[in-house]
This record gives C-alpha cells, sequence and structure tokens, in this order.
C-alpha cells in the first residue's frame, strides 16, 4: 500500500475501530450501573 | 388480551441486536463501492459528517422515544402526540414491505452457499446468475413462473424468522443475535486477513483509499455519504424505537447509539478492506484495471465474486462458502429485525398473543414475497426498493426529526437519556435534530424528486415505475392512515393518564 492510503486507511481505522473500543470500554466500566 | 412486555436478557443482548439489525447486505455490497467510487479515503469526511450528524443523533432519537415511551413505534409516537400514530405505523409497514423483498436477496445467497461447493455458475456468472438461476423475463409485467430453487429458499427462510420471532426477544431474537454476530464479524476478519494478503490485493486497497479531494467538493458525495449512513443504521425503519422499547427501566441510551453506529460503520470498514482486496486480485490476474471489476449490490455478490472464486481454483470454494455465508448471517439478522418491528405494532395494537401475530405476519409475507420468486422479481425488487427507500424512508426521517425536532422538543428526549445514561448528550444534539438532519433529509428528497422528474428510475416504463414504485409509497401511506384509524384493543395505552404513567 501506499503511504498516503496506508494514513486513510489508518484514520478510518482510528475514527470507527477506536470509536468502538473507547464505548465499548465505557458500557464495560459502568456495567453494574445498568 | 393485553400482554406482558418483552425485555432483553441483558444489554449486552439488546446491542448485538441492535448492531445485527444495522449490519446488513449493504454494509457488504454497498459501502466498499461508495467508498471506492466517491473520493477513496476523502470520503471518509463526508462520511464522517454524516456518522456524527445524523447517523448517532438520530439514533440516540429513536432509542429514546422507544425507551421512554416503552412502546413499539406506533404506539411510541401515539404516546406522544395521538396525531402523530400513523407516522409510526408507515416505517412498520414499509419494514414489512422491504422484507418481503430484502428475503428473496437472502434466498438467493442461501443458493449460492450451496452453489459455491461445485462453483455451479461456471464460467460466465453474468448469464448463469440472470438467464439460469433466476430466470429473469424480458419485462416487469411478463412473470415467467416461479423459480423453485428461490421458492424453496424463501420458504426455509420464512420458516426461521417466523421461529426466531415466534420464540420471543430474549429466547429468540437475542439469542440468534448472540450466535449469528460474532460468527459473522469472525467470518468478516478471517476474509479481510486472506483478502488483504492474496497477491494483488495492494492495488485494491491503494484504489480504495487514495484519496481523490475533488469528489469532497461534490453535493451528490455528501448526499451519497449521508444516504449510506442513514440508510445503513437502520434508521426509519421502526426496528430502532421497538428494540429499545424491551430495554429496562435504568440502562444506559446515549453510548449504546454511539456503540451502535460505530460497531455498524466499523464492520462496513472492515468489509471494503475484504472487498477491495479480493477485487485487486482478480484485476491483477485478468491484467485489468480495478475500474474494469470494481462494481456493487447484485452485479458484486452475484455477479463478479462468483467470477472471482473460480480464478482462485479450491480456495475460491472456501471463499465462497464464507463470503456467501456472511451475507446469509448479515440478512437473517436484518430480517429478523423487521419481523419484529411489524409485528411488535400489531401486538400492541390488537393485543393479540406474540405467537398468532408472527404466525399472521409471516404467512402473509410469505404470500406477499412468492411474487419476488418469479422470473419478473428482480424487476419488481429494484423499482420498489428504489422508491421505499429514496421517498418513503427519507420522508419518515425527515418527519420524525421535524415533529421531535419543533414540536415535541428535542429537549424532552435529551433530558430522558440523560437520566439514565453514564454520559450525557449536551445541546449540540438538539440543533443537530432540529436543523441539520430536517434540512439534509430535505434537500435529498428534493433531490431524489427532481433525478425522478428528470429521468424516470432505471428506464423502467412509467406504467411500472406508478404500479410497483409510486404504488407501494402510496399503498404503504393509506395502510398507515387506516391502521391507526383503528382503535387500540385497550384505549388507556394511549390515554393521557397511561401516558404520563409510561413518560
Amino acid at each position: 500500500m501506499t503511504t498516503q492510503s496506508l494514513v486513510f486507511f489508518i484514520i478510518g481505522g482510528l475514527v470507527l475501530w477506536g470509536g468502538l473500543a473507547v464505548t465499548l470500554i465505557i458500557a464495560y466500566k459502568n456495567r453494574n450501573n445498568d | 388480551m393485553a400482554h406482558k412486555r418483552d425485555q432483553w436478557g441483558s444489554k449486552l443482548g439488546f446491542i448485538l441486536a441492535a448492531v445485527g439489525s444495522a449490519v446488513g447486505l449493504g454494509n457488504i455490497w454497498r459501502y466498499p463501492y461508495l467508498l471506492y467510487s466517491c473520493g477513496g479515503g476523502a470520503f471518509l469526511i463526508p462520511y464522517f459528517c454524516a456518522l456524527f450528524t445524523a447517523g448517532i443523533p438520530l439514533m440516540i432519537l429513536e432509542f429514546g422515544m422507544g425507551h421512554k415511551y416503552k412502546g413499539s413505534t406506533p404506539l411510541a409516537l401515539a404516546r406522544a402526540n395521538r396525531k402523530w400514530e400513523w407516522m409510526g405505523w408507515w416505517p412498520s409497514v414499509n419494514s414489512f414491505l422491504i422484507l418481503t423483498y430484502y428475503i428473496i436477496i437472502l434466498s438467493w445467497a442461501v443458493n449460492y452457499l450451496y452453489f459455491s461447493i461445485t462453483q455451479a455458475w461456471g464460467s460466465d456468472t453474468n448469464s448463469f446468475f440472470f438467464n439460469s438461476f433466476i430466470k429473469l423475463s424480458d419485462s416487469p409485467f411478463h412473470l415467467n413462473g416461479i423459480v423453485w430453487p428461490v421458492f424453496i429458499g424463501l420458504a426455509l427462510l420464512w420458516l426461521l424468522n417466523w421461529y426466531i420471532c415466534y420464540k420471543g426477544v430474549s429466547h429468540g431474537i437475542e439469542r440468534l443475535n448472540k450466535i449469528l454476530l460474532p460468527t459473522l464479524v469472525g467470518i468478516m476478519i478471517i476474509i479481510v486477513i486472506r483478502g488483504a494478503t492474496l497477491p494483488g490485493a495492494s492495488l485494491g486497497l491503494n484504489k480504495l483509499f487514495t484519496p481523490d479531494w475533488s469528489k469532497v467538493m461534490d453535493a451528490k458525495v455528501w448526499m451519497a455519504a449521508y444516504g449510506q449512513v442513514f440508510f445503513s443504521l437502520s434508521l426509519a425503519m421502526g426496528v430502532m424505537m421497538t428494540y429499545s422499547s424491551y430495554l429496562p427501566e435504568k440502562t444506559d441510551i446515549n453510548n449504546s447509539a454511539f456503540i451502535t453506529a460505530f460497531a455498524n460503520c466499523g464492520f462496513e470498514f472492515l468489509a471494503a478492506i475484504g472487498v477491495f482486496g479480493i477485487l485487486g486480485y482478480m484485476a491483477t490476474s485478468q491484467g485489468v484495471g480495478i475500474e474494469d471489476v470494481a462494481t456493487q449490490s447484485i452485479g458484486l455478490a452475484f455477479v463478479a465474486f462468483p467470477k472471482v472464486f473460480t480464478v482462485m481454483g479450491p480456495l475460491g470454494r472456501v471463499f465462497g462458502i464464507l463470503f456467501f455465508g456472511c451475507l446469509v448471517f448479515a440478512g437473517i439478522t436484518s430480517t429478523v429485525s423487521m419481523v419484529e418491528a411489524f409485528s411488535s405494532a400489531l401486538m400492541d395494537k390488537t393485543g393479540l398473543s406474540r405467537k398468532k401475530i408472527v404466525t399472521i405476519a409471516c404467512s402473509l409475507g410469505f404470500l406477499i414475497s412468492i411474487l419476488y420468486a418469479t422470473g419478473a422479481g428482480l424487476y419488481f425488487l429494484d423499482i420498489i426498493d428504489n422508491f421505499i427507500n429514496a421517498y418513503g424512508t427519507v420522508t419518515i426521517g425527515l418527519l420524525e426529526a421535524f415533529v421531535i425536532g419543533w414540536f415535541y422538543g428535542p429537549g424532552k428526549i435529551r433530558e430522558h437519556t440523560n437520566l439514565i445514561s453514564y454520559y450525557p448528550i449536551g445541546r449540540w444534539w438538539d440543533v443537530m435534530i432540529k436543523f441539520v438532519t430536517p434540512v439534509v433529509l430535505l434537500y435529498m428528497l428534493v433531490q431524489n424528486v427532481l433525478t425522478e422528474i428528470k429521468q424516470p428510475y432505471g428506464g423502467y416504463s412509467l406504467n411500472a415505475l406508478l404500479i410497483f414504485g409510486w404504488g407501494s409509497i402510496i399503498l404503504g401511506l393509506i395502510l398507515s392512515f387506516f391502521i391507526s384509524k383503528r382503535p387500540w384493543h385497550d384505549a388507556s395505552l394511549v390515554s393521557p393518564v397511561k401516558r404520563r404513567e409510561n413518560a
């Protein structure tokens, strides 16, 4: 992959998979409050 | 007879079911091509804007309404304002109409799953699909008889949907999603890892992610991004409100909406890598450019990919089984949610038992969908799908955001979800619901109408578009108004006293 396409792959992955990971961690940490 | 409202066994079950509903065929066969054709990496800008300004806000709105009013979409809206009941029936009826043709595509995928073992499609995959398999007739008005392999797949899928919804929310839908969704993600990861390491895969991935900044200035690309996010998240279909109505009193809404949206979009981003890795391999092995092999929808799943699987040899059989397995799993979790959205609304309205309603809904759905198992089925599917999505679903989303934003007051929903969520949402959400979402959806609707006037959809005859296209929209509206005028089995369900209790 070229550097340019790799950068956009990383940006997309960070926002979407990173966002998912953060929200899942929040849900897990607060699991006893539900 | 009043029935006790079902409830999810766990919050994980609810989230998996919501993600299962959102993740469907479009994530696998539409998004990859959209990303490639709408500017590659640059498309991520309008896509993320659409996700944060419309997708997630609308998801919070639907989760919030369903949870606050503890009812299927028509009941929730009727409890908010008695005059809005029809607006809840329209997505429920549309969901049912969509289900009758969506399940046909799953039947094709089930057949192709079987064909993958022997690669029965041969070398001319285009002719195999259109002529030998679905026996496409020459016009929407020539049925050409029933295609029996499609009919058999259809019967099996309806039976499965009936069984899952018959078993109820926690024992049926939740259990199904707890099995199918992790399996689906597992299979997709295998496809992505192998697909991205095939010779020539980097060609496809470079084409997929290399940004074309000129596209970002194009309004059509922005509309495509908003359309993808809106349709992909199963919004304005009655599903999310219904699913959240099965949540217990104390539960997190805001974070659940973020999880559902990120999981859905994260899955389609993953699928894009797998699909373009495989297309890159195909282009390299045939000595052609990506533009010659890149396609979407039915052309990708039932024509281009079978060709790639044939080129791959024995590995292609495994890939075929995995790919069509993915389509079937992603589709089933979505069809079940549509059966539930429609059935739940009827259960609330009539007070009849789940078992009776689900049996009636699935039997009726099966009978209607036989029409799509004929040689003209693809024409019906194509026309009705375009009209229901372009006009029906967009109008429903627009009405939802408009009445809540301008009449009901988004602050009431925000206060409700903030009270029970880990992290509160701010006033930015009100702005999105009041201004951004309605403006974008209205623009989308106007553009769709203008395009239709300039060039009638798909080159079909005016009669076909009027009868099947506009006919399905009018049918949905008439049914919605008609059902909303019928009394609730228990008038207190929507009475002011009961409303206060549920609010």
